[in-house]
């Protein structure tokens, strides 16, 4: 399919299938399975600025769809969400200008490219050691540094179209935050700047809509895929390949990098074509666990 | 297949990059709340099918 703003063509059915794969990412590991959608549309022809452009959208329609999931707002902090939402939108702004200023000298790539990697190998080994943030350490009374850790967290989505509640919860949490909450009061600060970031992106004509609306359809479906398949199997399973596909795809961004963007595709498209099929036989053929406690185990938020 | 679509927008956008942009917030708002709305009804039969299997399996 040709994307006239983006001026490239791209394939929608391998869209389709990577946005599956990153349905069921996120179903198993939250805010982190977002990781994988800008790789996977840089990898598949998109511009960096486009990419990212297009990841920003693809994460304020996320924070839109877990709006509805029982438990993801529940008693968030709405005054300090606001603020939060606030100052990552501002940082956003800032992380756009520099994407876009280097976009125009042309050197946007590389620079997001390796954050990437960095990010997307770093977070697959430390999930599959199973670190999360409550083993962090916790710091008192120094919320005087959120307002830095929502600037730095909106640099960070406006620059490389990453989650900024990546930074959020884990920041909230060691400033004293219960998990919940934390979470809670991440997606709403993230369900502000994001819809800032969609707005401006696609004022600066960054964002391809066919494209997110590809992505929404297909991570909404992964998601429902993953939550059938994990009431099938123990819950250190599912994360196993989640842990998989993060790391294939940082190796994926890492061929790309070295101009093998072939069999970088390949590469990305394979696995999580393998990981959807093997999610979906084990829906199909496993053994159904113990009926699950009604409270959110359906509706679960990891980092 | 879409590419009447892809060259409408390029088009719409080469208009009013203003009204391209407040279309394209509407346009992922309310797909996003449908699919949202679809995703929560499927979780909420997944959970009321558990919660129909709970006493069988508590009389085995």
């Amino acid at each position: 399919m040709y994307l006239a703003l983006a001026d490239t063509f791209t394939n929608v059915i391998a869209l389709f299938a990577i946005a599956l794969g990153i349905g069921i990412l996120i179903r198993f590991l939250g805010h982190l399975g977002c990781l994988a959608v800008v790789p996977a549309l840089n990898i598949f022809g998109f511009p960096m600025s486009y990419a990212v452009g297009t990841g920003t959208a693809h994460l304020f329609a996320r924070a839109i769809v877990d709006t509805f999931r029982q438990g993801t707002m529940t008693n968030p902090d709405f005054r300090r969400g606001i603020l939060l939402g606030l100052q990552t939108a501002a940082g956003v702004s800032i992380g756009k200008v520099i994407l876009l200023t280097l976009a125009g000298l042309n050197l946007t790539g590389a620079p997001v490219r390796w954050i990437y990697i960095v990010l997307l190998i770093a977070a697959g080994i430390a999930l599959a050691r199973n670190r999360g943030p409550n083993g962090l350490p916790r710091l008192p009374r120094t919320a005087g540094l959120l307002p830095f850790v929502g600037l730095f967290a909106g640099i960070l989505t406006g620059f490389t179209g990453a989650s900024g509640a990546i930074v959020l919860i884990p920041a909230m949490t060691i400033l004293g935050m219960t998990r919940e909450r934390a979470s809670a009061t991440a997606a709403l600060a993230m369900l502000l700047a994001a819809g800032w970031g969609t707005f401006t992106f696609a004022l600066g004509g960054r964002v391809e809509a066919v494209a997110v609306l590809v992505l929404v359809a297909g991570s909404t479906i992964g998601e429902q895929i993953g939550l059938i398949f994990e009431r099938r199997v123990p819950n250190f399973t599912v994360r196993k390949p989640g842990c998989i596909l993060l790391i294939t795809t940082g190796l994926a961004l890492a061929l790309k990098q070295f101009g093998l963007t072939t069999p970088g595709g390949y590469l990305l498209w394979g696995t999580s074509l393998l990981v959807v099929v093997f999610v979906v036989i084990r829906a199909i053929v496993g053994t159904r666990l113990k009926a699950p406690d009604p409270d959110p185990a359906v509706n679960k938020i990891l980092v | 297949m879409f590419e009447w679509l892809t060259v409408y927008i390029a088009q719409s956008y080469a208009q009013s990059a203003l009204a391209y942009s407040l279309t394209v917030l509407a346009l992922v708002m309310s797909c996003a709340a449908g699919f949202g709305a679809l995703s929560e009804v499927v979780a909420r039969k997944l959970a009321t099918r558990d919660a129909d299997r709970r006493p069988a399996e508590s009389r085995r």
